[in-house]
């Protein structure tokens, strides 16, 4: 399980800003409709809002303290052992941000029931300190993390929404009902609901990325034509003045 | 008996881990796609959820409960790390005693092995053990019964994603979109379960 | 050989520390988590019996009057009373006992307070201030309509209606009650006139 890591030499790393490390997290490397990790707190939680949320804001958390401490010890850490530790730290994260959840917020430590600890196996948590907080300094691991956790909130929020709205007719967040109807399709709250509502977001996120994709290389082919057309008859000019060259030349050896 | 019998039952359909409790969603999702691969991630699931259930039950009974030492000590709180540093454990031991012992078995199932310690369903499966105060021959039933559950279901679904590849679906949707709209159709199945017990 | 010391004792530093900060921080939360407990059957218990139509606690209630004896009165693993306390009312007379009781449901411990009249021997109060039973299902025995037929019954002979696809959580209901009579009958709790 554990092997050595290599580091490519002579390449030197992209730097890339905090407020591009955080985007990146939300938008282009979303966990959920993305990368599609993390799913278990996904369809288990998502059945109100309020617990979407905070769910999605102690992963935040979680993610900002294990991807910080991750990276402050990375070099302290012998390579092969590194995966045990990380796990402990992140368990060790997880059991403490749980406490404090039934401390001071125990209605919400209720309502995530046994999704709260799992979060220690969540892939996105591991995945990122295996992935980014191991090579990567203590400032930018920080920021990925909280980019990651943010957009997993997202994914969470968007999905619970959803449900919610479409499942029980209204929606309530912190005591403020945002909106109330009179009919609702109440399975999309159960089980099947989830999957159903989940499939149909990542297929339709994935619909519009593939679109976009298509349009950018449409515009990029179509400069690309463009620019070799360009070329192409550059050439061909070269070409002509070329063939009438060679006349003169000729003259000029001769004389 | 019949408790046991019920207990089974309910936990292999009626309370499904992965349709009903979302447990191990993420491998399930990633390794259905074929037939073979299903089936070796479940059996491979199974082996690491029976066991793990046994031994971390076993742990917590012995050391950490309150009830451990006469009394005397009240270890709950390293509950969440002891378990997963087991299971870690466990799954490393599992794949090497697996490697010496049946080469055929490791070259079917070995792949998956060191991925199932971040399978959600087995620290789930471990921590729902304390939680329903279950006996160790309880816990056996559950955790078998469980693992079991997710083997059916990761071993039907790959029928399903292999015979849904030659669908015309809609580029946007191809993989795991339909993926989980076909799940969601088999959630509905195993809810009628739900009223038989 | 080396080598493996240094991981060895790499990992007892790590795993010294850690348990260190672990057992710190359950030091500093599990008070402020068993205080939200209680202030939870307090309010559950003003649920019952509310102090504005001035009920409240007996004050001088002997902690190990009743406390010291409500060990488990069951077989089974789970289930048992979590604490009992009397309720007064406006004339400082005994109103009604809670217990304060769990039993194994299907997803968790489900938690009651259950109030007993001494005097009739009667179920006069029910509220489940704690339970993760499936919703629609087992759930239903938490909500007003099941509660009602509770009410009224005598302690020793409660009859439970069952709901089709909920017999874990009626078994659970089941096993409560049988605690209370238990210690209701060893006890002697019934008081006469």
């Amino acid at each position: 399980m554990a092997d050595k890591k290599v580091k490519p030499k002579g390449r030197k790393k992209k730097r890339i800003t905090p407020k591009q490390n955080l985007i990146k997290g939300i938008f282009k490397e979303n966990p959920t409709f993305v990368l599609v990790l993390g799913m278990c707190p996904t369809l288990g939680v998502t059945t109100s809002l309020e617990n979407a949320l905070g769910m999605g804001l102690s992963v935040v958390f979680v993610l900002i303290l294990t991807n910080g401490l991750i990276a402050s010890i990375r070099n302290i850490v012998p390579s092969e052992i590194r995966i045990p530790v990380y796990i402990v730290v992140i368990a060790l994260v997880v059991t403490l941000i749980e406490w404090m959840l039934n401390a001071y917020l125990p209605d919400l430590y209720d309502a995530l029931g046994i999704y709260l600890p799992l979060i220690v196996v969540n892939c996105i948590i591991l995945g990122r300190a295996e992935a980014y907080a191991s090579d990567n300094t203590v400032f930018d691991s920080i920021f990925d993390g909280m980019g990651m956790g943010l957009g997993f909130t997202l994914g969470l929020s968007t999905l619970a929404f959803t449900r919610e709205l479409l499942g029980t007719g209204s929606v309530e967040l912190l005591n403020i009902t945002i909106y109330e109807a009179s009919v609702a399709a109440s399975f999309l709250v159960s089980p099947p609901g989830a999957f159903l509502t989940l499939g149909l977001l990542i297929g339709i996120i994935n619909t519009v990325r593939l679109d976009r994709e298509k349009k950018k290389k449409a515009i990029m082919d179509e400069k690309i034509r463009v620019a070799l057309a360009k070329k192409a008859a550059k050439k061909k000019a070269l070409e002509a003045q070329q063939n009438q060259e060679p006349t003169i030349n000729l003259k000029e050896v001769a004389f | 008996m019949s408790d046991l019998l019920a207990l089974a039952f309910t936990s292999f359909l009626v309370q499904n881990i992965i349709l009903n409790q979302f447990l191990g969603i993420c491998s399930f999702l990633g390794v259905s796609n074929k037939r073979d691969k299903a089936l070796g991630m479940g059996l491979a699931v199974f082996f690491v959820i029976t066991l793990s259930g046994m031994m971390t039950w076993a742990i917590y009974d012995f050391i950490l409960s309150p009830t451990a030492f006469n009394n005397n000590t009240d270890l709950t709180f390293m509950r969440t790390i002891v378990f997963i540093l087991v299971i870690a454990a466990m799954v490393q031991i599992l794949e090497m005693a697996i490697k010496k012992f049946s080469p055929g078995l490791y070259s079917a199932l070995g792949v998956y092995l060191p991925l199932i310690t971040t399978n959600c369903a087995v620290l789930g499966v471990a921590l729902l053990n304390i939680q329903y105060s279950f006996t160790f021959v309880e816990t056996i039933v559950f955790s078998a019964f469980t693992s079991l559950g997710y083997t059916a279901v990761i071993f039907t679904f790959s029928f399903i994603r292999e015979q849904m590849v030659k669908a015309p679906i809609p580029a946007g949707f191809k993989g795991i979109p339909v993926g989980l709209v076909a799940a969601s159709i088999m959630a509905f199945i195993f809810k009628g379960f739900a009223g038989l017990i | 050989m080396k080598k493996t010391l240094y991981f060895a004792f790499f990992l007892t530093i790590t795993s010294v520390l850690v348990t260190g900060i672990a057992y710190l921080g359950y030091d500093l939360t599990a008070p402020i988590i068993a205080a939200n407990r209680d202030q939870k059957i307090e309010d559950n218990i003003a649920l019952l019996y509310s102090s504005d139509d001035g009920f409240e606690k007996n004050p001088d209630q002997e902690d190990n009057d009743y406390n010291e004896k409500s060990r488990k009165y069951t077989d089974n693993v789970s289930g048992n009373i979590g604490g009992i306390y009397e309720v007064l009312n406006t004339d400082s007379e005994l109103e009604a006992i809670i217990y304060n009781v769990n039993a194994q449901g299907r997803n968790g411990l489900v938690y009651a307070l259950i109030a007993v009249d001494p005097y009739t021997d009667e179920v006069v109060g029910v509220t489940y201030y704690l339970h993760g039973e499936t919703p629609n299902i087992g759930e239903k025995h938490t909500r007003e309509e099941a509660i009602v037929t509770l009410l009224g019954q005598y302690i020793n002979d409660v009859v439970v209606d069952e709901i089709a696809g909920a017999s874990v959580t009626w078994g659970a209901i089941n096993e409560m009650f049988s605690i209370i009579s238990a210690h209701y009958i060893d006890e002697e709790v019934h008081i006469n006139g």
